[in-house]
């Protein structure tokens, strides 16, 4: 098409709109613009869905700020979970103790005073911790300490009003008077004092010991019951220039992760 | 009957435009990146078809976009008129040959004027109307400059690829085209 052609082609265009405006401002269009809009809407909502999805997946990456503050969100609301979940544990972890602490004192009837540990001490040859519990409910030197059904882990060493230390199975100071679930129910001391096992000294040298045998409390010392959990057998030393024979215990409970354990009081 | 059916394809073809630019509005509204489809698509049509006549779909697409718009009737109607006589002109009168370069400084051309003359348009009816309004020039700028390089990129690739199709199924037009398109011994890309 000429020039001249594409000139009148745009002035007939144009008059074209001015007679669509004018037909709109007199309201004639308005069938033909619901009629559009219904054609077309379906296919619209159907886009616009589509564009509110990728917003919600994609959106942030447009907004730097917005970017910015979505991740601090994320952060901060990891670390709240991550500190909920911790928090969780624990208290499964103490819900799980109190309950073995509830079953061991319906067992054997004899008093207890729940306690959290509150400090540790493992430095050098002192393997101590502190009680959150002290004099003033009762609890005094001597008294034995047990966690979960009645495995003991210590004795209490030292006092407070509110507080207490108690010290554990495996410190070298700490002696417990034991007996092995063998055929002989042989008689010894138990000692720390060898890292994280503990040693059964003074057991007699004619009785058999096997690996794997149960070690608990013999009651034959004040404020320590028969029946505690001490642990098992793991290694036997028997000499023969050696009037005793020894054993390498495995304590049955974890000395390191202690949280709820419970003080023995007897009358 | 033959120009009926001509006439109703071509209206389709037009709404389904309509369509298609409508929806990536709807799709990615949340971006500042705005594809002009329908400028787009007016430049590859100039580009590739010569006929004056095809010009007279821009009544149902200006139709159809003040149908979904919430500017007063008559803004885009305007807005699309003069930029597409802007599109025609350059690449009919004054670029007569088809080249990569040529068809973004046209798809420039007339997003430029499309948008000026829609926001004057918008800014006058604020300012006559003596309404309140957010309209920033930065932002009317920044996003028309988005909106000109996404267009002006999207139409080249598309400009290349409706070139390098019709030169494989259709050898003897493509021929044809490039003999008229060079007819001023311009240099050629594609």
């Amino acid at each position: 098409m000429t020039r001249r052609g594409s000139i009148r082609l745009f002035v007939i265009l144009s008059a074209v709109f001015v007679v669509l405006i004018f037909l709109n401002y007199l309201g004639r269009l308005d069938f033909a613009k619901n009629f559009v809009s219904r054609l077309f809407s379906d296919e619209f909502v159907v886009s616009n869905d589509i564009g509110t999805n990728l917003y919600r997946e994609t959106g942030f990456l447009m907004d730097k700020k917005y970017f910015l503050e979505a991740y601090d969100k994320c952060v901060a609301k990891s670390q709240e979970v991550d500190s909920l979940k911790i928090k969780s544990d624990l208290l499964v972890e103490e819900n799980e103790g109190l309950k073995k602490l509830i079953g061991f004192r319906a067992r054997t009837k004899i008093q207890l005073i729940p306690a959290k540990i509150i400090g540790r001490n493992f430095d050098g040859m002192d393997k101590s911790v502190m009680i959150d519990q002290g004099s003033l409910v009762g609890v005094a030197v001597g008294q034995s300490v047990i966690v979960g059904d009645g495995i003991l882990v210590g004795k209490i060493s030292k006092t407070e009003d509110e507080t207490a230390f108690v010290r554990l199975i495996s410190d070298n100071q700490n002696k417990v008077a034991a007996t092995i679930l063998n055929k002989d129910r042989s008689l010894g001391v138990v000692e720390g004092g060898y890292g994280i096992s503990v040693r059964m000294n003074f057991i007699p040298r004619n009785e058999t010991i096997m690996i794997g045998e149960l070690v608990i409390t013999s009651g034959l010392e004040p404020n320590v019951p028969k029946g505690l959990a001490i642990g098992t057998v793991a290694a036997i030393e028997n000499e023969a220039y050696q009037p005793f024979q020894q054993a390498v215990l495995t304590p049955s409970a974890d000395l390191s992760k202690l949280s709820t354990i419970a003080v023995l009081v007897l009358n | 009957m033959k120009n009926f059916i001509k006439t109703a394809v071509y209206l389709l073809i037009t709404a389904a435009i309509f369509i298609a630019h409508y929806s990536l509005l709807n799709i990615f509204f949340f971006t500042s990146a705005e594809y002009h489809l329908i400028l787009s698509a007016i430049v590859l049509t100039t580009a590739f078809i010569r006929k004056d006549v095809l010009l007279w779909l821009i009544i149902p697409l200006a139709f159809f976009m003040e149908t979904f718009s919430s500017a007063p009737f008559g803004f885009i109607c305007l807005a699309l008129l003069l930029s597409t006589a802007t599109i025609h002109w350059l690449l009919n009168i004054i670029f007569t040959n088809r080249s990569i370069p040529i068809i973004a400084l046209t798809t420039a051309a007339g997003i430029c004027i499309y948008r000026i003359c829609f926001d004057f348009l918008i800014f006058a009816n604020w300012f006559l109307r003596d309404q309140s309004s957010v309209f920033s020039f930065g932002t009317a700028f920044f996003d028309m400059g988005m909106e000109l390089l996404i267009t002006v990129f999207f139409t080249v690739v598309f400009y290349v690829i409706i070139s390098m199709i019709t030169r494989i199924l259709f050898p003897r037009k493509a021929l044809i085209f490039e003999a008229q398109s060079n007819s001023y011994g311009q240099k050629k890309y594609f």
